[in-house]
């Protein structure tokens, strides 16, 4: 039997989440060390789908949390 | 039949939708939280009562998957005027997500019901394929039967014949 269609779904698998740490940038502290480090590229925050992802990606990560322990 | 007949006679009248006045009903006056924050934050308050946990938790075990109560929780949302359609849309995936984490801090199975079930079904082209390819082989399969039954009864007329009367070469 088919399913009918649902929106949740339809939203849930189009957010693009990336669960994977990013890694730290490393500080150089010699005289001639860049002053301003390049910032890697961050979402655009203004957009709701975009708020909506991070709230996704706390829980979720609070979930994996609770799983692992 | 009968029980057709019966839910016919429950279906709205044609036309009864518009029988109230225009903005009588809670989905035709702004929203109570028009935006998708706003939204979050409601949700964020109402699925962490203790009510709301047993519920969903009942519900969860009694096999109806995420997305299912997800989806009908915004749209009864939408109904009550709480929240727009397409913010309703938006914030499901807090809400999917939300309801996951629950069901893991109680440690209970569930579905999520984001897995699509005709992606395993083969499409028509396909079967149509296989069921060829299938045909073909069995024919394949009946030619070797076949010739090694005519092979067998070649061997048999073959044999010598053994009786007293038989002659001699």
């Amino acid at each position: 039997m088919s399913r009918q269609y649902n929106p949740a779904v339809a939203a849930y698998n189009s957010l693009k989440i990336d669960m994977t740490e990013a890694p730290k940038p490393k500080t150089l502290g010699g005289l001639l060390a860049p002053k301003a480090m390049p910032k890697p590229q961050e979402e655009d925050m203004s957009q709701p789908m975009s708020r909506v992802a991070a709230h996704v990606k706390a829980i979720r990560q609070r979930r994996m949390e609770e799983d692992g322990s | 039949m009968a029980l057709d007949i019966m839910r016919s006679f429950d279906a709205p009248v044609p036309g009864q939708s518009l029988t109230a006045e225009l903005g009588a009903r809670p989905w035709q006056s702004p929203p109570q939280y028009p935006t998708v924050d706003e939204a979050i934050q409601y949700y964020m308050r109402s699925m962490t009562t203790e009510e709301f946990m047993d519920q969903i938790i009942d519900v969860l075990e009694m096999g109806v998957s995420v997305a299912d109560v997800a989806n009908v929780m915004q749209v009864k949302s939408v109904m009550d005027g709480i929240h727009s359609v397409d913010v309703g849309i938006m914030v499901t995936p807090v809400i999917m997500e939300m309801i996951m984490f629950l069901a893991d801090s109680a440690g209970i199975e569930y579905e999520k019901g984001t897995e699509n079930p005709d992606k395993k079904k083969l499409s028509g082209a396909k079967k149509a394929r296989v069921l060829q390819q299938l045909k073909e082989e069995t024919e394949d399969m009946d030619m070797a039967e076949e010739a090694e039954e005519t092979v067998e009864e070649i061997e048999v007329s073959k044999e010598e014949p053994k009786g007293l009367m038989a002659r001699r070469s």
